[in-house]
């Protein structure tokens, strides 16, 4: 978990360029504007590529992934099945 | 007595009366599914009632629909469902539409199916989904529910299967379902009032006048919109919203969020999303990811405009956004003077004033008034 949790907001960070995504998980991502439709579609490959889990584009809707946190748990939970 | 969808005295009355068990059922802490199935089937049956051919046609598209989901799940299941087999299975469900497209162009009568073009977003969703593995099964009795669902089959919003099923078979505490019935009436009026009173008010000022018609649009539309959500409120339903005061965008991709939801976030997770994606991974356009977003957003928004059919003005309609929302995208990703000044109060409302009259322009497009 901390693994994931670590490369997934080192992920975010250099997506967002913002640091704070390190320091508030629930950081909402979306009300921000640090995430839109190409940096979701950015971060679907990169989570495909780091742990081999596949995450498609209307599995989870925005709201459900707009923080830290939520995106996170999502792939803690994916990478446990 | 001929009964249309939200148009005249009859199709409001047969609504009251079938509603009536409906909020029996969610008062008194029953499933509602049953019961809509039957009453989204008797809706269906007044408004077709004169053609029986009609009945016909489209009892067929959703065995054909139907046939083409079972099918999937069932190679899936054999591992023999790669993404060859998945993209054919994709263009033969989008093929019943595809082919009403082209009968209407070439004015070809008398093959017109209840509410397809809104029904194959559903039908293309489920069977995209199968594809994913985010659907593994399929209860034909909840699929048949979702796409007849008589309060959006005609014109959305545009629900997610998924979302629509856990909704048709839960059960809400008493108290939930007495807020849910408050929260629908008030939908409901304001849709009333949006379209027979505000939108026949403008249609009386001349629609053919620019900006008059888009606010006409947003009325008409968004009017049905909230009736539909209402009425589907009824029966324990949540459809998701299509409207966000699109009159605050600031630009044209805020627009897109606020403007028929529904539509845009569908496109978003069915065409745009996939297509990026493709391109990302074949390192197209020199690997930019600015450009490919570019590209795939034209793309996404030509379908838009197909898909509301073939005609020039349709078409034009969907490039007009498409070329919009890559231009928004390049210059707020490439330009320096965006990110300083975005969130400066007289650059909020230049930026709105633009974004307003491309809006407009855009309709003048839609409804054929340019082309």
């Amino acid at each position: 978990m901390d693994e994931i949790k670590e490369i997934m907001l080192d992920i975010l960070e250099e997506m967002t360029g913002e640091p704070m995504v390190k320091e508030d998980l629930d950081l909402n991502l979306l009300e921000e504007g640090l995430l839109d439709s190409l940096d979701y579609v950015t971060l679907q490959l990169e989570i495909e590529d780091r742990f081999g889990v596949l995450l498609p584009p209307s599995e989870y809707t925005k709201e459900e992934l707009d923080t830290p946190r939520r995106i996170i748990d999502v792939i803690a939970d994916k990478m446990a099945v | 007595m001929s009964v249309r969808f939200y148009d005249g005295f009859e199709f409001f009355v047969l609504a009251a009366i079938l509603s009536a068990p409906a909020i029996w059922l969610g008062v008194t802490e029953r499933r509602i599914r049953g019961y809509g199935i039957f009453a989204s089937i008797v809706v269906i049956l007044f408004v077709l009632k004169d053609s029986p051919k009609s009945i016909l046609l489209l009892a067929a598209y959703l065995a054909y629909e139907l046939l083409l989901v079972r099918l999937l799940l069932y190679l899936r299941s054999r591992g023999k469902a790669g993404k060859g087999i998945g993209r054919l299975v994709i263009a033969l469900a989008l093929l019943p539409l595809i082919l009403s497209k082209l009968a209407e162009q070439l004015n070809i009568g008398g093959f017109a199916i209840l509410g397809l073009s809104y029904m194959t977003f559903k039908s293309v969703q489920v069977i995209i989904e199968i594809g994913d593995g985010i659907i593994s099964d399929v209860d034909t009795a909840d699929y048949v529910y979702f796409n007849l669902f008589f309060p959006t089959i005609l014109c959305g919003p545009i629900d997610r299967s998924r979302r629509f099923s856990a909704d048709a078979d839960s059960v809400m505490p008493k108290s939930e379902y007495l807020q849910l019935l408050g929260d629908a009436m008030t939908r409901f009026m304001t849709g009333v009032l949006y379209k027979f009173v505000f939108a026949n008010l403008l249609a009386l000022a001349g629609t053919d006048r620019p900006y008059i018609y888009g606010v006409y649009m947003f009325f008409d539309f968004a009017g049905y919109s909230l009736m539909a959500i209402g009425l589907g409120n009824i029966w324990g339903i949540k459809t998701p919203d299509n409207f966000n005061k699109p009159w605050l965008s600031v630009d044209m991709r805020d627009f897109w969020n606020r403007w028929h939801i529904t539509l845009s976030t569908w496109l978003r997770d069915f065409v745009f999303s996939r297509l990026l994606r493709s391109c990302m991974r074949a390192k197209l356009l020199g690997g930019d990811r600015v450009y490919q977003a570019c590209m795939c957003l034209m793309a996404n928004m030509l379908v838009m405009g197909v898909w509301h059919g073939l005609s020039a003005n349709y078409i034009a309609y969907g490039l007009y956004h498409g070329v919009l929302l890559a231009l928004t995208e390049l210059y707020q990703k490439k330009s320096g003077f965006y990110k300083r000044h975005k969130n400066e109060t007289a650059y909020k409302a230049v930026s709105w004033f633009i974004t307003m009259n491309l809006v407009m322009l855009g309709f003048e497009i839609f409804a054929g008034h340019i082309i």
